[in-house]
């Protein structure tokens, strides 16, 4: 059994070696945010009223569903607030880390052939997983001391030392389960995209359920690890037993994936390839054959995943209607004001979907460097095949696909809505309120063009701009961003279409902006170098 | 006509001086072999003939057109096997064969399945699964079954087992005879040896021979064994000798092809006895080429 081992530390090494950059950007990003994002609220120096008006929107049903449970209005302290804004999705972006990293610590290293290197050497068949699973570990460690400890010195107004470090550890444990359901997908699936999807799946699956369940009943919310993490009640209860259980089933899922990393064989999943085909069909032969056909698994999994999303938000719709009527204090607090709570949600609400629509069509622009990066391309451009046109395929199918998942993510939103409410949200309001994002979604995409184009080398820099929007979208109003900052932002200008009447004049801007990135992204793509790694 | 020529280019990657210089023409319809070690350049000069890559200085012209901007006319005429073929790996060999050819609007032919069934490929199996040596075959077979006028060949045959490396030199010297014009970038002197009219060798970026292969045996050193009546004491000094070795009186020892004359008569003024010659291989020169040490004696 130790000799199963053998070699863990040298696996490890290999391991920081080529993975410490990405692990240090991680954990500084998220550390980070948490720390920023408590001294700004921190700055924000409310009053006991608006503290309570906060309380009372945090309670509407859409909001829980949102961002889970809402702490006790009597009880709502600064550091409640906090909580209740950031823990559900910091944690999730700990889960996001914790599947990426261990999906190349373990199924891509394998799929490139590096594990196969490292096995040829006296090295024991556990130790790579080990050294990934050691690994990730460490690091959901640090984030969670580091976390606990930044918010324990910042001590807003409701926190102490127990309480930081177990937002902390709530934040790190949710991450750390996650990765551990990756480790276990990755002896299933043969292939780093399967692991990744698979995995993302889960937890929309999870995140979903937890929804429903914390609006109409709680103990669906008991079958969702993201339902115990916001269960912990962190700055007013503090619970620690949903650390200790998001821990033990992690525990539980390290010892699946090595019982079933025991019994295959290397590059094996436990569901395997098909025999294909012999010939290429008409389909795949046509101008965007081959890029849907390469497109098509994460375009599909991410579509559906929003489009889910956008309809369970739908449906609870009826629910925030029917606490508005009934709810007294609200209304004696907000006035007239319940219709402004309906369209403010409805605003963010799309403001975040649009950023997960934007997601898969960047990723499918991104493909084109990662394909010359691996070689494919060079059978591409060795034919009579132009850049331009296959950076326009690709332009083409990320718009068409954005476009589409758009649309369908605001009519399946509307549509559960509808189906549920007795006095239902407008229809016309609603879609131009939603369309009204795709402009700022193609000045996304345009954006990934001019860097996959021009700018290579810096790719990576379109994800940090998609964190910055969507930290804008979400806490920029509360936390009084200054208004240049907000202004990096192509969604700070999409107009407020639902509350408002549509302002045409930002959508043809923003969409000649995005026609220009791309314009110069095909410039730079047409002198520049293709270089595999 | 020229082919491919290429003049004087020179190919930066930051400060790293990738080519230094590179000059050479391929004519038509003739097979060129294009030899050196590792990062020497081979891959680098021939994805800046394909126009993957824009040299820093200098010129390629590949049918008389400019292999940077008129890249997409001349791969209409051009079949192109890269060195480390990379294929998609969820579309089946078949597939990526058939998708490869419609880039350059061929339409699946009788040819495409004649070549399957000489390489021996399971087109039904996804790239993922195939081994470096099929992968080659998929990226050959697309070359093979285009119809093109002018094969670029990088290495294609490093994955190939004896038997497909047999069934590969066939249809080099069938497609010579068609008259196609075929650039071949090996390791394998043998191959180049058998196939190749013309060789140039690049080493560090820069060309440091070309030439038909008879120029280059002329440049080249050949193994004499020798046995006289009286002891050649002296021959390690004589001119054009290189590595000698005396067991008794017989002498082993390499000599520079332009000293063959004069070495002859100074051996048989002491009574040759015995004489046997090996003639150049491409191997010698390879090694006295590459060898860094030997290389650095010779400039001396």
């Amino acid at each position: 059994m130790k000799r199963s081992f053998k070699g863990t530390k040298l696996a490890m090494t290999v391991l920081v070696r080529q993975h410490r950059v990405q692990a240090v950007v991680w954990l500084v990003s998220l550390v980070g945010a948490s720390a920023a994002a408590a001294a700004a609220f921190e700055g924000l120096s409310q009053t006991g009223i608006e503290l309570l008006g906060i309380a009372a929107v945090m309670q509407n049903p859409a909001m829980v569903a949102m961002l889970g449970p809402a702490y006790p209005v009597e009880r709502y302290t600064l550091a409640a607030q906090f909580a209740n804004e950031m823990l559900l999705f910091t944690a999730i972006a700990a889960a996001v880390m914790n599947i990426l990293l261990v999906s190349s610590f373990t199924r891509h290293d394998e799929e490139e052939g590096r594990l196969e290197l490292i096995r040829s050497l006296p090295v024991g068949r556990f130790a790579y997983l080990a050294a990934g699973s050691l690994i990730v570990t460490l690091i959901d460690v640090l984030l969670a001391v580091m976390t606990g400890l930044s918010l324990g010195f910042l001590g807003l107004d409701g926190m102490d030392w127990n309480s930081s470090l177990l937002y902390g550890a709530l934040i790190a444990s949710t991450g750390w389960l996650f990765g551990a359901l990756t480790a276990v997908l990755s002896q299933i699936f043969e292939t780093t995209r399967g692991v990744t999807i698979g995995s993302f799946a889960v937890m929309l699956f999870f995140y979903l359920i937890r929804s429903i369940g914390d609006v109409l009943n709680e103990t669906l919310s008991y079958f969702s690890p993201l339902g115990w993490t916001v269960r912990a009640n962190v700055f007013d209860q503090n619970h620690w037993q949903p650390v200790f259980i998001l821990v033990g089933i992690a525990l539980l899922l390290f010892c699946l994936a090595f019982f079933w990393n025991r019994n295959r064989d290397l590059c094996a999943g436990l569901l395997s390839d098909r025999k294909g085909k012999r010939q290429a069909s008409s389909f795949l032969l046509s101008p965007l054959g081959l890029t849907l056909r390469l497109e098509k698994g994460s375009l599909l999994a991410w579509g559906t995943g929003t489009i889910l999303m956008a309809a369970s938000f739908g449906a609870v719709m009826n629910e925030l209607e029917t606490y508005l009527t009934e709810t007294t204090f609200i209304q004696a607090f907000l006035g007239g004001e319940g219709e402004q709570m309906t369209s403010q949600f409805i605003e963010l609400l799309f403001a975040i979907l649009s950023v997960f629509t934007a997601v898969p069509a960047v990723m499918v622009l991104l493909k084109l460097k990662k394909e010359e990066k691996r070689g494919y391309l060079d059978n591409v451009y060795s034919r009579t095949v132009s850049r331009s046109r296959q950076l326009s395929i690709r332009l083409f199918v990320a718009w068409m696909a954005s476009n589409l998942i758009q649309l369908l993510m605001v009519l399946s939103y509307w549509g559960t809505a509808q189906s549920l409410m007795e006095q239902p949200i407008s229809f016309s309001k609603t879609v131009s309120a939603g369309l009204a994002y795709l402009p700022a979604i193609w000045v996304l995409i345009g954006l990934t063009a001019l860097l996959v184009g021009a700018m290579p080398k810096g790719t990576v820099l379109v994800w940090a701009y998609i964190g910055f929007v969507f930290a804008d979208v979400y806490l920029g109003e509360l936390l009084k961003f200054p208004e240049w900052v907000r202004s990096f932002s192509a969604f700070y200008f999409v107009p407020a279409a639902y509350s408002d009447t549509l302002s045409w004049l930002p959508l043809i801007v923003l969409t000649v902006a995005a026609f220009l990135l791309a314009g110069l992204g095909d410039v730079g793509y047409r002198k520049r170098d293709i270089l595999p790694d | 006509m020229s082919v491919i020529k290429v003049q004087q280019v020179t190919k930066m990657f930051g400060d790293f001086k990738a080519l230094d210089d590179i000059s050479l023409s391929v004519e038509a319809g003739e097979i060129f072999g294009f030899i050196g070690p590792n990062g020497a350049g081979k891959s680098t000069t021939i994805r800046t003939m394909l126009g993957l890559l824009k040299p820093t200085f200098g010129q390629i012209q590949l049918f008389e057109k400019d292999a940077w901007k008129d890249a997409v006319t001349i791969h209409q005429r051009l079949a192109y096997v890269p060195g480390d073929v990379n294929l998609w790996p969820n579309l089946t060999g078949g597939e990526t064969i058939d998708l490869l050819l419609s880039m350059q609007d061929i339409k699946p032919s009788a040819k495409k399945e004649a070549l399957i069934k000489r390489f021996d490929l399971d087109p039904t199996k996804k790239a993922r699964s195939y081994s470096k040596g099929n992968r080659q075959k998929v990226a050959l077979i697309a070359a093979f079954a285009s119809d093109a006028d002018l094969f670029i060949l990088d290495e294609p045959t490093a994955g190939l087992d004896p038997l497909m490396e047999r069934v590969f030199q066939e249809i080099l010297l069938e497609l010579k005879k068609e008259g196609k014009t075929i650039l071949l970038s090996s390791h394998l002197l043998a191959e180049v040896e058998k196939v190749c009219d013309r060789v140039a060798i690049i080493r560090q970026g820069k060309i440091i021979e070309k030439g038909s292969l008879e120029e280059m045996r002329h440049l080249t050193r050949m193994k004499l064994i020798v046995e006289t009546r009286e002891p050649l004491t002296d021959l390690p000094e004589w001119e054009g000798v290189h590595d000698s070795k005396r067991s008794e009186n017989t002498w082993t020892f390499y000599l520079d092809a332009i000293h063959l004359d004069t070495v002859m008569r100074k051996l048989s003024s002491r009574g040759i006895l015995k004489l046997e010659s090996t003639p150049p291989s491409l191997e010698d020169l390879f090694l006295r080429h590459y060898d860094p040490v030997q290389a650095s004696d010779e400039e001396v």
